[in-house]
């Protein structure tokens, strides 16, 4: 009895101290992770809407529910991002949004900036784990020369336009990553599909109050 | 110069990576190019080196408050101890680089809080630091750290510069230069390791011969 009091005093005292030193660990490096998530982010939407000066997030609440199906508060969920001029003028230049899908190996995800017309200002891979060598590959944003796999190439297509080679469109995928390529082009065309309505009512009210 | 010559034997007489024959799947994993590399070899050294010194005070401690029967009920339970004294700092290290060096940390991934179990860290502890004084259990971390970032270095050199044709990201194979896929895939980690564990053995039998 003495004994197990002991084994248990010691691994309660070395756990302890452990968490104490975790907890101010974690108090001190949280903020700065958050913060360079911010910044990955925000240069991620410079990148795609290089002419907006000022982007601003569309949100949405979404109800965060227990297991009986009761509404436990609200989250707020960005949807798209906004591009405006500057902060001042309320000229839209154009959306940002997250395109997300299944690669061969991992989630690939994708930063799409779209004129207020959707079609496509730039891109970016903004996370993918894919093969080093091929899927991988699909970061690459070298001058697009209409041989080879680059980001470029989906600069001024429109969500119709969106399909890979091997599926009969003219994106051409990567050589032997055709399912990466796949994967970025659909889930931007998917992304498109969903958001474009919902970007467009406030464009059609403009339209009649005018 | 016994501390001297615990450090020296990690290098090259019990290389973790070469001779001991641990920790070969972080080996395999991050070795696809030389910043990795680094950057995996330092993460280890420093968990490396922090958990031989806790788990070194520890048994010092034990040792000077405990009875001798104390100390041999203890014992029991000293691999749940080095494991939590392991991945506390291996939380540390994953938080602060993420917190501080958000690149390196994206690209060595899942591999970070794999240190926890990787085997040359619990091996070092309970093999080593457990039953040594403080200083030799420091210099056998440093040069058990070294040994293994200068292993990772010398198989990343050959893996990244066939199979991506770049040193430290720099290219210096020249465009002709078509990069072996192969060599940055898995095949290639355990081809490189057998051939230097074979230049090794060849090396080492030489020396017996002459």
């Amino acid at each position: 009895m003495n004994n197990i009091l002991r084994l248990s005093i010691v691994l309660t005292i070395v756990t302890l101290v452990a968490a104490f030193v975790l907890a101010e660990i974690y108090s001190v490096t949280k903020p700065q992770i958050e913060l360079q998530k911010l910044a990955k982010t925000r240069e991620a939407l410079h990148f795609v809407l290089p002419n907006a000066q000022h982007i601003s997030a569309v949100t949405r609440k979404v109800p965060v529910r227990d297991g009986d199906g009761v509404t436990l508060y609200e989250k707020e969920e960005i949807m798209f991002y906004r591009a405006f001029a500057d902060p001042d003028s309320q000229q839209l230049m154009g959306y940002a949004f997250k395109a997300e899908g299944n690669g061969y190996s991992s989630v690939i995800e994708t930063m799409v900036g779209i004129d207020t017309a959707g079609v496509i200002q730039n891109i970016k891979i903004i996370l993918q784990k894919e093969t080093p060598g091929l899927g991988a590959l699909a970061e690459n944003s070298d001058p697009f020369t209409g041989k080879k796999w680059s980001t470029q190439q989906f600069v001024g297509k429109i969500m119709d336009e969106l399909k890979v080679d091997k599926d009969g469109g003219d994106i051409i995928s990567i050589t032997g990553a055709t399912i990466t390529s796949r994967t970025i082009t659909n889930s931007i065309r998917d992304e498109l599909k969903t958001l474009l309505p919902q970007i467009a009512p406030p464009q059609d009210q403009q339209a009649e109050e005018n | 110069m016994s501390v001297m010559s615990e450090f020296i034997k990690g290098i090259y007489k019990e290389n973790p990576v070469f001779r001991l024959a641990l920790g070969l799947c972080p080996v395999l994993a991050v070795s696809t190019s030389i910043s990795n590399a680094i950057g995996m070899g330092a993460a280890t050294t420093f968990v490396l080196l922090s958990s031989n010194i806790i788990v070194s005070l520890l048994m010092l401690l034990f040792s000077k408050i405990l009875s001798e029967d104390g100390q041999k009920s203890i014992n029991k339970i000293r691999i749940p101890m080095f494991i939590v004294v392991i991945a506390s700092f291996v939380t540390i290290v994953e938080m602060v680089m993420s917190a501080y060096f958000p690149i390196l940390s994206e690209s060595l991934g899942i591999f970070i809080p794999l240190i926890v179990v990787n085997c040359i860290i619990l091996g070092r502890a309970e093999g080593y630091a457990s039953k040594n004084p403080l200083i030799p259990s420091i210099a056998d971390a440093i040069g058990m750290g070294i040994g293994f970032t200068l292993a990772l270095i010398a198989i990343a050199f050959l893996r990244e510069l066939l199979g991506s044709g770049t040193l430290l990201g720099q290219n210096i194979m020249g465009g002709g230069f078509k990069p072996v896929l192969l060599m940055i895939l898995p095949p290639g980690a355990f081809l490189v390791i057998g051939l230097y564990l074979a230049l090794l053995n060849w090396l080492d039998l030489r020396k017996k011969e002459s």
